[in-house]
C-alpha cells in the first residue's frame, strides 16, 4: 500500500479540505453498502473540528451512527453533538457539530401537507392505496424526499456547512432524474388529459384519436376499475404541482450552484465502482460539480512481496526471539507459514483493490482527488473510532502508514 | 418457518429462485452461482438479470455478451437481461393481441412521457416479464423453464419491488390487473415453487438491514424464505492456542517494527476480523432461525468461473439436513 491519498491537506488545491473550508453544502452519493454514512459524519466532524458550524443530515436507519456521535437516537430535528471528548484527547473543537437523521418514510405526507389546497383533499391523498405504496416504496420516491429536506434546510436554517448523506443509489442518479421524469410527465398532455378527461392528440398530428379510444385500449390492459382508481388518484393531487414544480426547479438551482460540491463515496470492489463512474458521469452532464472520490475500505498489503516468499524456517528464529515458544503452540512452523499464507492472501486483496483504484483514476478527468480510507480490522462505533477514519481522510497522522498499525489500537 | 415441507429442496431446486440483500453484497455473484448450480444438477436454467436501458454485459461464464434476447451461456444455462422496452412491447402485445393498439398508444410520445414518469415502471415491467418465463410451457405442456433466478436491480428498493402485485390487489378489487396481481400472490406466496435466498455479508449494517428485510418480507409479502447466503467469510487459520499466543504478542508490536511484528500485525487483523464475522453469523442464526449457507472470501483477483464453480458446489453439496432445518 503506497501513502493515504489523504495528504491533500498539504495541497493548497485539495477539494475536500477546500469543501469543507468554503462550501455550504456537501452532498456525498454512491452506491449502497460502502459506508456513505459514516464517511458523511466523518466529513462533517472535521468541519466542526476546523471551526464551522455544521450540519450532519444522515439516512442511517440503524440507530449506530447516533451512537457513535454520543447520543441514543438521532431524530428528525436537529440535535447538538457533545464534543468535549475531543477536548480530552488534546484538540480543542473551534466550531460545533449537529445531526439529525432524514424521516423519509413521512417527508412526501409533509410535502402533501404543505401544499395540499384544503383538509379534504389532504385526507383524500393520504389514504389513497396508491399513494401509500407510491410515496414510501418506489425506486426515486426516497431520493427526491432527501432533495425535499435538503432544499427546506438550506432555504430556512443558517448552519454554515450541511452534509448530507444520501440513500444508496444505484442505476441512475435518481434523486436528480425522478423529479425532472415526474415534471416532464406532469406537463405533458397525457397526465392533463388523465387528470381532466380532455381530449388529446394522440400520433404526430396526422392521426387523431379521441379518449375514448386510448381509454378503451389501457383499460383493456389494466382494468376499467384500475384506471379509475389510478386516474382518481392523480386527480386529487392536480391542484398541487405548481408548488411541487416550483421547488423542484429551485432544488435544482441549488444543487448546481458553487456553494454546493458533491463527493462520490465508494468501495474498491468493481461493482461499487462502476456505479461510482456512472455517478460521476451523470454529475457532470448535469453540469453539477464533484469534488472528488472517496474510496472506502481499502485492504492493505502488510509486508512486501519478498517477506511473502521468505523461507518460513528463517521465520521460525525470529518468532522465537520474541518470545514464542514452541511447546505451546505445536508446531513453530507451521504458525510461521500460516502467518505468510495470511499475509499473502492480504496482499492479493490490497493488489486487487490497487488495480481498481488505478482503473479509476485513469477514467476520470486527470486531478480529480481520489481519497482513500483503509479497510479497518474493527467496525467503527465511537466518536474515536470516526475520528481514527478522520485521521486517514485528512492526514492528520500520515507520519504512520497505516499498514503499520496495529490492529485492535484505537 | 411455520409451515413444515413435506419436500424439502436445495437452493436451486425451486422454479422461482429469487436473491435479496442489500446493496454492495454479492447478490448478483450468488445469483450466478444459484443459477450455475441448478444447470449443473441438469435443471433448465435462466439466469434473469435487471439491466438499465440498453445495457448489455458478459457473465464470467462465456464470452457471449448478455442483453434482451436470451443466450446460452453454459449448458442448461441461459441468460437474459430484459431492456424496458422489449419488455413492455412483449408485455402488451402479450395482452392485447393488436400491433395496432400497441402502436397507436404505447408508441405516442405523450404516453411514453406518461409512463415514464410513474416511478418504478420499469423495474415492474421487469418483474412483469419474469413471471411470463414462468408461466411458459413446451408443446408437450411441461415448463419450458426448471429454473428462473432473479436478480433484482440493486437499489435499496429491490425487495419492496415484489410488493406491487399486494398493492394492486388491495388497490382494484376486479379486472385484468386484479386477476395479474392474484396469479403473482400465489406464486411468490407458494413454497413449492417459489424459494427467496437473503444475502448479506457477516458486518453490521449488512446484518441489520438483512434482519429487517427478513421481518418486512414475513411481514408484508410472505414469500418463502430458504435460506440465508454470507458472503465473504474469511476462513479461521490460526488454532486456538495460536490466536491466544499472537494476542499476548499484542503489546510487544513496534508499529514500525520489522517484518515479524507485521506479519504477526496481519495475523492479528485476520483474527479480530474473523472473531466480528462470527459473532454476526451467530446473531443471523438466532435471530433468523434460517440456514445459513456460508460462502468463504475468495482471494482472486477478480471473480472467475472457478469461484462461481465452487460456489455452486456448495449449493449443491448443501447437506441435505441442513435443508431440513426449514421444516
Amino acid at each position: 500500500m503506497s501513502k493515504p491519498a489523504s495528504r491533500c491537506h498539504l495541497e493548497p488545491n485539495c477539494n475536500l479540505d477546500r469543501a469543507i473550508a468554503e462550501k455550504r453544502v456537501i452532498i456525498c452519493v454512491g452506491p449502497g453498502g460502502v459506508g456513505k454514512t459514516t464517511i458523511s459524519a466523518v466529513i462533517a466532524l472535521h468541519a466542526a473540528m476546523q471551526g464551522r458550524r455544521v450540519l450532519v443530515c444522515t439516512v442511517d436507519p440503524a440507530k449506530r451512527l447516533a451512537n457513535s456521535l454520543g447520543v441514543s437516537e438521532l431524530g428528525d430535528e436537529a440535535s447538538e453533538i457533545a464534543l468535549e471528548e475531543f477536548a480530552a484527547l488534546g484538540e480543542q473543537p473551534k466550531g460545533s457539530l449537529s445531526a439529525m437523521m432524514l424521516d423519509m418514510k413521512h417527508a412526501f405526507d409533509r410535502l402533501v401537507r404543505d401544499h395540499a389546497p384544503d383538509a379534504k383533499t389532504r385526507a383524500e391523498i393520504l389514504d389513497n392505496r396508491f399513494y401509500k405504496y407510491f410515496s414510501t416504496s418506489l425506486a426515486g420516491t426516497q431520493e427526491y424526499s432527501a432533495m425535499e429536506r435538503l432544499y427546506e434546510l438550506y432555504e430556512t436554517t443558517d448552519y454554515e456547512l450541511i452534509v448530507l448523506d444520501t440513500p444508496p443509489t444505484v442505476h441512475a442518479l435518481d434523486f436528480l432524474d425522478a423529479p425532472n421524469r415526474l415534471f416532464e410527465a406532469i406537463d405533458s398532455s397525457a397526465f392533463d388529459w388523465l387528470a381532466k378527461k380532455s381530449r388529446i392528440r394522440v400520433g404526430l398530428g396526422i392521426i387523431k384519436l379521441g379518449t375514448g379510444y386510448v381509454l378503451k385500449v389501457l383499460a383493456k390492459l389494466t382494468g376499467a376499475d384500475f384506471l379509475r382508481e389510478f386516474s382518481a388518484f392523480i386527480q386529487s393531487f392536480s391542484g398541487m404541482w405548481e408548488g411541487f414544480k416550483r421547488r423542484a426547479v429551485r432544488t435544482k438551482e441549488i444543487l448546481s450552484g458553487d456553494d454546493v460540491a458533491f463527493f462520490v463515496i465508494s468501495g474498491a470492489d468493481s461493482v461499487a465502482l462502476e456505479e461510482a463512474r456512472y455517478l460521476n458521469e451523470r454529475l457532470i452532464e448535469e453540469k453539477i460539480g464533484v469534488g472528488g472520490f472517496v474510496i472506502n475500505r481499502v485492504h492493505q498489503s502488510f509486508v512486501p512481496q519478498p517477506v511473502l516468499c521468505a523461507d518460513p524456517a528463517e521465520l521460525v528464529g525470529r518468532l522465537q526471539a520474541m518470545g514464542f515458544v514452541g511447546d505451546e503452540l505445536g508446531d513453530m512452523l507451521a504458525l510461521a507459514q500460516r502467518l505468510q499464507t495470511n499475509a499473502r492472501e492480504f496482499h492479493v486483496l490490497a493488489n486487487r483493490d490497487q488495480a481498481q483504484l488505478a482503473r479509476l483514476s485513469r477514467s476520470v478527468a486527470p486531478g480529480t482527488p481520489i481519497h482513500k480510507v483503509p479497510f479497518f480490522s474493527t467496525d467503527i462505533h465511537s466518536l474515536v473510532g470516526l475520528n481514527r477514519i478522520r485521521s486517514e481522510l485528512f492526514g492528520l497522522s500520515e507520519e504512520l502508514a497505516p499498514a503499520q498499525r496495529i490492529p485492535g489500537r484505537l | 418457518m411455520t409451515i413444515p415441507e413435506t419436500t424439502p429442496k436445495l437452493p436451486h431446486e425451486h422454479r422461482f429462485v429469487i436473491v435479496a440483500g442489500k446493496g454492495g453484497v454479492g447478490k448478483s455473484t450468488i445469483s450466478m452461482a444459484l443459477a450455475l448450480a441448478a444447470a449443473k444438477a441438469g435443471r433448465k436454467t435462466l439466469l434473469y438479470q435487471f439491466g438499465t436501458q440498453d445495457s448489455k454485459t458478459k457473465t464470467p461464464f462465456s464470452e457471449a455478451t448478455v442483453g434482451e434476447d436470451i443466450v446460452e451461456i453454459r449448458e442448461n444455462l441461459f441468460a437474459v437481461r430484459p431492456s424496458t422496452e422489449s419488455g413492455m412491447r412483449e408485455y402488451v402485445l402479450l395482452k392485447l393481441k393488436s400491433k395496432n393498439a400497441y402502436r397507436l398508444v404505447f408508441e405516442n410520445s405523450f404516453i411514453k412521457k406518461l409512463i415514464d414518469g410513474i416511478p418504478g415502471v420499469n423495474e415492474l415491467i421487469w418483474l412483469g416479464k419474469a413471471f411470463n418465463h414462468e408461466r411458459e410451457r413446451e408443446h408437450d405442456g411441461s415448463p419450458t423453464w426448471d429454473t428462473i433466478v432473479l436478480d433484482p436491480p440493486a437499489t435499496g428498493h429491490s425487495l419492496y419491488l415484489f410488493q406491487v402485485p399486494f398493492v394492486i390487489r388491495e388497490a382494484v378489487q376486479s379486472g385484468p390487473f386484479h386477476r395479474e396481481a392474484v396469479e403473482m400472490i400465489e406464486l411468490l406466496t407458494d413454497p413449492e415453487r417459489t424459494a427467496l435466498h437473503l444475502v448479506t455479508l457477516p458486518e453490521e449494517m449488512p446484518v441489520n438491514e438483512c434482519i429487517q428485510l427478513k421481518a418486512d418480507v414475513d411481514a408484508r409479502m410472505g414469500i418463502p424464505i430458504k435460506s440465508l447466503v454470507v458472503n465473504g467469510v474469511f476462513s479461521d487459520l490460526f488454532s486456538e492456542s495460536e490466536v491466544h499466543a499472537l494476542n499476548t504478542l499484542r503489546p510487544q508490536l513496534e508499529e514500525d517494527g520489522g517484518i515479524i511484528d507485521r506479519l504477526v500485525a496481519a495475523g492479528l487483523f485476520r483474527i479480530e476480523r474473523n472473531k466480528l464475522q462470527r459473532s454476526y453469523i451467530t446473531k443471523l442464526h438466532n435471530e433468523l432461525g434460517l440456514p445459513v449457507i456460508e460462502m468463504p472470501q475468495y482471494f482472486v483477483p477478480e471473480l472467475d468461473k472457478e469461484v462461481l464453480a465452487d460456489m455452486a458446489s456448495r449449493f449443491l453439496e448443501l447437506p441435505a439436513a441442513q435443508s431440513r432445518e426449514t421444516a
